[in-house]
């Protein structure tokens, strides 16, 4: 063999070798990088240290399985803190976490401004759940449909992984209801709204609900009352893109509102809304505590129902541990009543369930992350934090909420609200996630001024179409929906 | 020790030694001293503000690049029904809690200057100073103990003094949630104010004081005829600074109300701030912030030159 030929030879096989491992090393790039997360309420090393601890170990172990990677905990921000106020501010300066808390309805509202689309990767295969396990083979199997549906974006993409839930459940004092010969068993509405009568003749505030122009626990009952006036006709607003056939009820998504109020199926002059304008003042004025318009937090209502000064409060399943150790009387945990057919013209479920993703598992991954580079990484750690063997050590830390992953185990003090979980779905969202966020200050201010009777119902309707017309004026100018010029 | 040899004559003529010029250089240490301050001061307070002007021209959501817009914001701001709900009550308020304030410092600057104790006068001077170093949310947070409806203190007060019917929800209604604001500053006696008049009223000049004691002139009299006209200064430096500080309110909406019941308490600082970190508009909210430099600006400079106008304790 001519030498040229050995050389040719031997040029061909170096070349194979090269291409070769190559494309093994390409198949197996090697994660490298530092990606910081923010875990929001589960990483507070100076008041849980032993959540922290919990938190740290799943990281170290992550870190261990590859070594390229560094991960840095952003500890909660301090209590009292504007967390939007505390991100936007590092989004603008371009410091943001790479995994970060947010809310939902704002995640979705920022959407890929700031948030990177994780459908794609819901599709794939999330290597760190077991086989068998739900996620294992697609990671979106890993969450509950009613979780994914809820999670949506206007814009059709998941901007976010929901880890947790929260419900909420009306919190009654048994010894004042004994007191008054009462109990928290109703035959329908009207029945609760008599036992509200004869709690206030008795000089006991019945239903502890607070309502700020901002977030207050007046947004669930207005969730109960739009759905409870409008369910017969949310699933006529489904637009197909948001729909599933194993979900045939669910809460409506902004489009499709925003899409109800553009075509007219939703205004104000309907007569479902004159009942759900009924049925809002009602309540105001025979179950409402005096003053909730004054009440600014959720800590101060709660502390209300602690002292003995309500009957009944609507509160969030996320305290119940608290609300366990502090209440030091007879205490009980139940819901709204129903609607019963003869009370709703309009029935289509009796009540609904007021929960959802408004939780402390909400991370989504910001497109700073993608500038840098990171984002194989950051979506790989996101798969490790989000599998049911790590999340369910985090969330064993905050036995309050309830897991949504698939494989994790809830705890006792979770399972209590089991029975809520059970009941179907709000329809509407709350007003501030509804359409846009000025669009929910406006509802809370014009419902806060209808509720303690300083505007009347013709005069709230007057002023409400307007902001509901600009509300969608604004999505279209934000999202550009395909049927905003029709 | 050495004898300067002129001081053996009759008459020593001391050789005027010429200060030897300092090197130009020197003339710039105290601008270089000042250097870092000033740097600092431009670069946190003048540029952002300068900016805030330039963004409040613009379509802008903090993130990504602003759209330029002209005027556009703030024909859509005079229209904005909240935001001129916002300014007129920013204006009640800061109108009744300027008059209440000044008055009631000044009252209180003027009993603690008449007492004959030292002891006594120190003790009160610290009395009303201490309140200076609590935090504002802390004082609020206390005021929403006061108010609540079921459990608070004026309410339980009401009752305690058979005024029972005069029970209300004092930041649950309209009608009375900015007076229960406003309340908020009881007894109104500003630290800040309080210590700015009697720091004034003992350094009035003596002679002016002992000559109306000569002339027989009562307390009420030196107050109104000498106290006030000689304390147009720091009066008209408190007015200013708590029109500034009543323009800019904020933490009563965070804490106690969030603006409401309905638009009863917005102010136009709560309104830029959900504007900018709730709606994500920092364009629109930055025009807010400049309506809200312009109103300072302008109260500031009239203030000031009424303040100078015929006044009786400076040379003009």
């Amino acid at each position: 063999m001519s030498k040229v030929k050995q050389l040719t030879i031997l040029a061909v096989l170096c070349s194979l070798v090269i291409a070769i491992v190559g494309v093994a090393s390409a198949q197996d790039t090697e994660l490298s990088g530092t990606i910081t997360l923010y875990p929001q309420e589960y990483y507070r090393p100076d008041q849980d240290p032993e959540g922290a601890a919990a938190v740290e170990a799943v990281i170290q172990e992550y870190t261990a399985m590859n070594p390229g990677v560094t991960v840095e905990l952003v500890p909660s921000v301090p209590t009292g803190t504007d967390y939007t106020a505390w991100l936007t501010t590092r989004l603008a300066a371009g410091n943001a976490p790479n995994i970060a808390w947010q809310q939902f309805y704002d995640r979705n509202r920022q959407a890929d401004e700031v948030w990177v689309p994780l459908t794609d990767f819901f599709e794939m295969p999330n290597p760190y759940i077991p086989e068998g396990t739900p996620g294992h083979d697609r990671w979106a199997d890993s969450f509950p449909d009613f979780v994914l549906a809820q999670t949506r974006a206007g814009d059709g993409n998941w901007y976010q992984v929901s880890l947790d839930w929260v419900e909420t459940g009306l919190y009654i004092n048994d010894g004042v209801m004994e007191a008054n010969g009462l109990d928290s068993t109703w035959d329908g509405w009207n029945d609760f709204l008599n036992d509200c009568d004869t709690l206030k003749e008795a000089g006991i505030q019945p239903v502890g609900v607070f309502m700020t122009p901002e977030w207050s626990t007046y947004q669930w009952l207005d969730d109960i009352f739009t759905s409870v006036a409008f369910g017969q006709m949310a699933p006529d607003w489904y637009l197909p893109q948001y729909s599933s056939e194993f979900l045939p009820w669910r809460q409506l998504v902004t489009e499709e509102m925003a899409k109800a109020v553009h075509d007219g199926s939703f205004n104000v002059n309907m007569p479902q809304f004159d009942f759900y304008l009924q049925i809002t003042k009602e309540f105001a004025d025979r179950c409402i505590i005096e003053g909730f318009a004054g009440i600014a937090n959720y800590d101060e209502m709660q502390r209300l129902f602690i002292e003995g000064n309500v009957a009944m409060a609507w509160l969030g399943s996320w305290t119940s541990g608290f609300l366990t150790e502090e209440i030091k009387f007879p205490f009980s945990v139940t819901y709204l009543p129903e609607f019963t057919a003869e009370e709703n013209p309009y029935l289509k479920y009796g009540t609904y369930r007021v929960g959802g993703p408004s939780s402390t598992g909400q991370y989504g991954i910001t497109q700073a992350t993608v500038d840098a580079g990171l984002l194989e990484e950051a979506v790989d750690l996101l798969m490790y934090w989000s599998s049911p063997a790590s999340f369910q050590r985090v969330y064993d830390s905050k036995p309050d909420l309830i897991p949504m992953v698939a494989g994790t185990t809830a705890t006792d003090a979770a399972m209590g609200f089991q029975f809520v979980a059970g009941m179907p779905e709000r329809a509407f969202t709350d007003p501030i996630g509804r359409l846009t966020p000025e669009f929910g200050t406006e509802h809370n201010r014009l419902f806060q001024q209808f509720m303690l009777g300083e505007i009347t119902a013709d005069q709230l309707k007057a002023e409400y179409q307007p902001i509901l017309d600009q509300a969608v004026v604004d999505l279209c100018a934000q999202e550009n929906y395909d049927w905003c010029n029709s | 020790m050495a004898v300067p040899a002129q001081s053996s004559g009759a008459v020593a003529v001391t050789e005027r030694v010429k200060p030897r010029a300092p090197f130009p250089w020197v003339k710039l240490v105290p601008y270089l001293f000042i250097l870092p301050a000033f740097t600092l001061f431009v670069v946190m307070r003048y540029i952002p503000a300068i900016q805030a002007i330039y963004y409040s021209f613009t379509e802008w959501n903090g993130i990504r690049a602003a759209t330029f817009i002209g005027l556009e914001n703030y024909s859509r701001l005079f229209q904005d029904s909240l935001f001129l709900d916002a300014l007129k009550n920013m204006a009640g308020y800061t109108v009744m809690r300027t008059l209440i304030v000044v008055v009631m410092a000044f009252f209180a600057a003027e009993l603690v200057y008449s007492i004959r104790s030292t002891f006594m006068q120190t003790f009160w001077k610290i009395a009303f100073i201490i309140p200076l170093v609590v935090p504002g949310s802390v004082v609020l947070l206390v005021w929403a103990f006061v108010f609540n409806t079921q459990s608070g203190i004026l309410n339980s007060l009401l009752v305690a003094v058979g005024l029972g019917d005069l029970q209300q929800p004092w930041l649950g209604q309209s009608s009375t949630a900015l007076w229960a604001i406003l309340l908020v500053g009881f007894p109104f006696i500003s630290s800040f104010a309080f210590l700015i008049y009697t720091s004034s009223l003992q350094s009035l000049p003596s002679e002016v004081l002992d000559a109306a004691r000569v002339d027989g002139c009562n307390t009420l009299r030196r107050i109104l005829y000498i106290d006030l006209p000689l304390m147009r200064g720091p009066i008209a430096l408190t007015v200013i600074l708590l029109v500034l500080e009543g323009i800019q309110v904020l933490t009563p909406q965070v804490v106690l109300t969030g603006g409401g019941p309905g638009t009863s308490t917005e102010s136009p600082a709560n309104f830029l701030y959900r504007t900018a970190f709730q709606y994500g508009k920092f364009g629109y909210a930055t025009s807010v912030g400049v309506v809200m430099l312009l109103i300072g600006f302008v109260f500031s400079y009239f203030s000031i030159r009424m303040r100078y106008k015929g006044a009786a304790d400076v040379d003009v």
